[in-house]
């Protein structure tokens, strides 16, 4: 029922991973410093006292390996081209421009879809301004709406008008199953009165 | 007679012509001059034709249909005209032309339209749309990259120069080797990073889109929502549209909607009607999933007189808010004709006004407390 935005779940994944990380290695620091300890059980996992983030020695003596700094720099690289991956990725891009039909050797530019379906939404009477996207995969392409309405029209007054538009689409593109998700809201608020 | 067929030459049908006859049997495939549109491009090898087009395809006609139709009829077409062996068409739908004649969508097409449900599906719509958390993710994997890309650059430009290490990278590791578990500095960056983290956690977990309230009306594959903002305006616009009432301020947050109204003139009790039941009607009309707790509270503006014809006890305790919503409510208020050390706040040690205080401007003036036509002031539905 609920159309999942994409990446929502390797998204969340990836916050929560880190986000535990983050909270176990920083209350785990944290109870070295001797406000805290005192009052922690006596099972609670606590840093060694007298320790330091970084080991000067042992840093040292990893720097006279051979292998140390080429395992750096690979590390580096490739943690840096992922991690500049992820950062794109969050962007969303434009879909693809074009959608095969049912019909072998037929495309769809997605434009003319979504300008012909803005057209439609717009012709209803109380929508100012409407703004269609087509996402997803090719098998299931989700239908985004954007629909502003005029001044004083209630979400009510549109869905009939919308469904029948998004019934529309759905003829257009069969056999092919087309997701909608609609968002409704205003462009222009009427002033306040003055009395 | 007859020289051998090899011997006869050779009949070549130009590039320029296939593609002609291919737009116009295109053309003849769509419906109408209307549609108007077609392009493409057309290659003879030999004697084999490939014919690539760009069609305006009419709307809201069913597009692989469409597709197929065109296909089949320039095949068959630039066959029969050209004698030539025609390769699958390639068809591209570059444009839907939408009819001006086509009625407006309405709720009249509906009847056939699959999986249409209002109300009776209430429960299948979404408690909440989701939001994809794009921008923390973003935010988070810029600065791992910056940090990333820095060190590796700095240890890049060591080994290849064999110059110091940067300052900025010595320096980090000379504050690692000092510092450690014990100590204020790290203890402070620990505790800001554990906060951290469980902020990233609540985000993971909270459905974000805080400010969408999804619609009932949904059936699968379809689903609505609404901003916020957008019922709020609503609301503002039809309590404001009350005759009476001035000013109006609305909170609408996902459980609950509080209208606050300044009464200019007018009887009260029936302004707080009708704004309550102007209310509640833009409410249900919006036709939210899960329609919020409304509250509906009318003030006095500070030039408010009663009605001349009200009843008497309906003029003299003029109901007010209780101390309760008074510290959020009434200091914007100046009351008439109250002096300087009242206009700040308006708490129950404040002597209440009575006949004796002053003319008919003091006993306008709302009370504090709670008498029995208070319960027209607000209503809460």
């Amino acid at each position: 029922m609920l159309t999942p935005e994409p990446r929502t779940a390797v998204n969340r994944a990836a916050l929560a991973l880190t986000g535990l990380a983050l909270a176990a290695g920083g209350v785990w620091t944290a109870t070295g410093h001797a406000a805290f300890a005192a009052r922690l059980p006596g099972w609670w996992p606590r840093p060694p006292a007298g320790d330091f983030l970084v080991q000067e020695g042992a840093l040292a003596a990893l720097r006279t390996r051979g292998w140390w700094t080429p395992a750096v720099l690979t590390v580096g690289v490739l943690a840096t081209a992922f991690l500049a991956w992820c950062f794109l990725r969050q962007f969303p891009r434009r879909g693809r421009s074009r959608l095969a039909l049912a019909a072998p050797g037929s495309v769809l530019r997605v434009e003319a879809l979504e300008r012909a379906l803005a057209q439609r939404v717009s012709s209803v009477e109380g929508v100012d301004r409407c703004r269609v996207r087509i996402h997803g995969p090719r098998r299931k392409p989700c239908l985004r709406m954007r629909v502003l309405l005029a001044a004083g029209t209630p979400p009510g007054a549109v869905l009939d008008a919308l469904h029948a538009v998004t019934a529309e689409a759905r003829d257009v593109m069969a056999p092919c199953v087309l997701r909608t998700r609609v968002r409704l809201g205003h462009r222009t608020r009427r002033s306040r009165h003055v009395r | 007679m007859s020289a051998p067929a090899a011997r006869r030459g050779t009949t070549t049908v130009a590039d320029r012509v296939v593609r002609r006859i291919a737009l116009r049997a295109a053309s003849e495939a769509l419906p109408g001059p209307g549609t108007g549109g077609v392009g493409g491009s057309a290659t003879v090898h030999g004697r084999r034709a490939g014919i690539a087009l760009r069609i305006a395809a009419p709307y809201p006609a069913t597009l692989s249909d469409t597709a197929r139709r065109v296909r089949g009829h320039v095949a068959d077409r630039t066959g029969e005209l050209t004698g030539l062996d025609v390769a699958p068409v390639r068809l591209s739908i570059t444009r839907l032309a939408v009819p001006a004649a086509l009625p407006a969508p309405a709720a009249a097409s509906l009847a056939e339209a699959p999986g249409r449900a209002r109300g009776g599906h209430g429960g299948r719509a979404p408690r909440r749309w989701w939001s994809a958390r794009r921008a923390p993710v973003a935010v988070l994997s810029l600065l791992a990259a910056v940090c990333c890309a820095a060190v590796t650059a700095d240890v890049m430009r060591v080994r290849a120069t064999g110059a110091p290490a940067g300052v900025w990278r010595a320096r980090s590791a000379d504050w690692l080797f000092v510092h450690g578990p014990g100590d204020a500095q790290v203890t402070a960056g620990a505790v800001a990073l554990a906060a951290a983290g469980l902020w990233l956690v609540l985000l993971a977990l909270a459905p974000g889109r805080r400010r969408r309230l999804p619609l009932a009306a949904a059936s699968p594959g379809w689903n609505a929502a609404v901003d916020r903002s957008t019922v709020a305006a609503l609301l503002r616009d039809a309590v404001g549209d009350v005759p009476g009432i001035g000013a109006v301020r609305v909170r609408a947050r996902r459980g609950r909607v509080v209208v606050t109204a300044r009464l200019a003139f007018g009887d009260r009790a029936e302004a707080v009607r009708q704004a309550a039941s102007a209310a509640r009607r833009t409410l249900a009309d919006c036709g939210l999933r899960r329609t919020p707790r409304l509250r509906v509270r009318v003030l006095p503006d500070s030039g408010w007189r009663p009605p001349p014809g009200a009843p008497a006890e309906r003029r003299r305790p003029a109901p007010g808010p209780g101390p309760a919503e008074a510290g959020t409510e009434t200091p914007a208020r100046p009351g008439p004709g109250r002096g300087p050390a009242e206009a700040g706040t308006e708490t129950p040690a404040r002597p209440a006004p009575g006949p004796a205080e002053g003319g008919p401007e003091t006993r306008a003036r709302p009370a504090p407390g709670r008498g029995p036509a208070d319960a027209a002031t607000e209503e809460t539905c």
